[in-house]
């Protein structure tokens, strides 16, 4: 059509029109924030409040595993060995075990050493004294890497202990790795269900802000769209917009967070002292920070995906 | 330019367009007009691709229009240059921003915004008024800043839909005088009015519709 060189040369070449037209977006996007800066700063600290829920609840959890991990709640697969297994045997044998890549560490205990914890723990030394011979067994005790620890892959491991030649009986206190391995299961599962319905909550906020604007600028909308342009250059300065909302609300959610972990500290830990066990509250760390940035940024961009395909949709 | 041929438009219980041809070659300008629901606005949407015909083909500068995708549209809609009733201004944005939006859609560089917006608002005499908003005009300088909109980019088409139905004999007859200016420069102009007085001064064709169809 018009486009003789001098109208070429008058425009912007491809890449420069497409970075200026981004610039220009998020540049409008950042004026009508700010325009009505009561409102958007209300919109910010719901989205901050949504956003902090599943976040506390993480740190939460996460303190919970560390000080779970503070006490011997790694299950472990015990090894009994038969009765005339001699030292360097029994040497041997944790070397095979250690090669197994499902093992993480393994630890010998001899039937001497088992004795004398056992006549400790029980008391029983008198009893013990009148014994002619040393009844219990040498045993290695097997702990599991981190991605076998759970029952199914526990009890295959104990299969394959179990016949190796040497070892007599491989015990595994399955119920107990079940129990721990549910409450594990049941705690990651209510952390996600709960980031999923509010993460789907931020979503929502977002996107009826921005539908709430498109439909006050719906003229502009349209006048633009009359004179050429496209879809997505209609829906950009949407799209920054949200960003720029689970952006603002995300570093909401982050000081939220600080401010909750530091007011709950001290009562915790006192109270956690009171029961001699340490319960560790878990700090928000730089690696979870860039997260909830992270997060929270796609989420504004999610909900203003939303809203402004349902605006041009109308249109 | 601008050729329609056995262009139908219908809706779900009428008939808006029946089986129109016509042609304008680049340079023409010429006179829609008819009575209220004649089809003159159906008419100009199909050109402006806001709907598509229902039957027939519409060809802008030698491209089939008739089945253009959402992309093309926006390009094609670039080269053309619309005026509205109401002059559709953006009540939050000045003047000149008003004016450079095609500019700015087109990707034309900064320099060459303000040279040309300055140059049209001199030309619809409204060199002073580039920083107003357009509620602190009134409706026939808001119309001229419609007008100078619509010609900023140099559309090869220019439409008009009603352009002088809210403005007064004399107003009316100064935006007729400027769009025989840039026809007078090579624009296409296709401009649907029904006041028949101000089309007999200007002695250019005119295309009357009438119930949807096309009789003179």
């Amino acid at each position: 059509m018009n486009t003789t060189s001098s109208t070429k040369s008058q425009r912007l070449p491809t890449l420069t029109r497409y970075l200026v037209s981004h610039a220009r977006a998020l540049l409008g996007a950042v004026g009508s924030i700010t325009q009505k800066p009561y409102s958007s700063l209300l919109s910010i600290i719901i989205i901050g409040i949504a956003i902090s829920l599943p976040a506390c609840l993480h740190v939460f959890l996460q303190g919970m595993a560390l000080s779970s991990s503070s006490f011997q709640t790694t299950p472990t697969i015990s090894l009994y060995l038969s009765s005339n297994t001699s030292t360097t045997s029994a040497q041997r044998l944790i070397k095979q075990i250690n090669s197994f890549k499902q093992v993480s560490s393994s630890k010998f205990i001899s039937s001497s050493q088992g004795l004398k914890d056992f006549a400790e723990q029980t008391k029983l030394q008198g009893v013990l004294q009148h014994m002619q011979h040393n009844p219990l067994p040498a045993i290695i005790e097997v702990t599991p890497v981190k991605q076998q620890q759970n029952p199914k892959a526990m009890h295959t491991l104990q299969v394959q202990l179990q016949n190796i030649t040497g070892v007599k009986m491989a015990q595994l206190d399955t119920k107990w790795v079940s129990r721990l391995y549910n409450i594990v299961l049941l705690g990651k599962r209510i952390s996600l269900i709960l980031t999923v319905l509010f993460y789907a909550a931020v979503i929502l906020i977002v996107s009826n802000i921005i539908r709430a604007h498109a439909q006050f600028a719906a003229q502009e909308s349209t006048i633009l769209h009359l004179f050429g342009a496209s879809k997505s250059m209609i829906k950009r300065p949407l799209l920054y917009r949200g960003l720029i909302l689970g952006l603002s609300g995300g570093l909401t959610s982050i000081i939220i967070v600080l401010f909750s972990v530091s007011y709950i500290k001290k009562p915790l830990l006192e109270l956690s002292y009171s029961y001699k066990n340490p319960i560790l509250l878990a700090h928000l760390s730089l690696h979870n920070c860039i997260t909830i940035l992270l997060a929270s940024a796609i989420l504004g961009w999610l909900g203003a995906s939303l809203a402004s395909y349902q605006h041009l949709n109308r249109n | 330019m601008l050729r329609l041929e056995r262009i139908s438009k219908r809706y779900k219980n009428h008939t808006a367009l029946c089986n129109i041809n016509l042609e304008l070659a680049t340079g023409d300008m010429a006179f829609l007009t008819g009575h209220s629901g004649a089809g003159k606005s159906t008419l100009l949407k199909l050109l402006l691709m806001i709907e598509k015909p229902t039957a027939g083909m519409l060809y802008i500068n030698n491209k089939n229009c008739s089945r253009l995708s959402a992309r093309n549209i926006s390009a094609m809609r670039q080269d053309i240059g619309m005026i509205f009733q109401d002059p559709k201004l953006i009540p939050n944005r000045n003047i000149f921003e008003n004016i450079a939006l095609p500019l700015l859609i087109s990707g034309y560089r900064m320099h060459e915004i303000k040279r040309r917006v300055r140059a049209v608002l001199e030309k619809v005499s409204l060199e002073n008024k580039s920083q107003y908003l357009p509620n602190e005009l009134s409706l026939g300088e808001q119309q001229r800043v419609g007008i100078a909109r619509a010609i900023v980019h140099k559309p090869s088409l220019l439409l008009a839909d009603e352009p002088t139905g809210n403005l007064d004999p004399d107003l009316s007859m100064e935006i007729m005088s400027l769009f025989e200016a840039f026809n007078a420069v090579g624009v296409t102009a296709l401009i649907a009015t029904h006041d028949l007085g101000l089309i007999k001064t200007m002695n250019k064709p005119v295309i009357t519709l009438q119930q949807g169809a096309l009789v003179s």
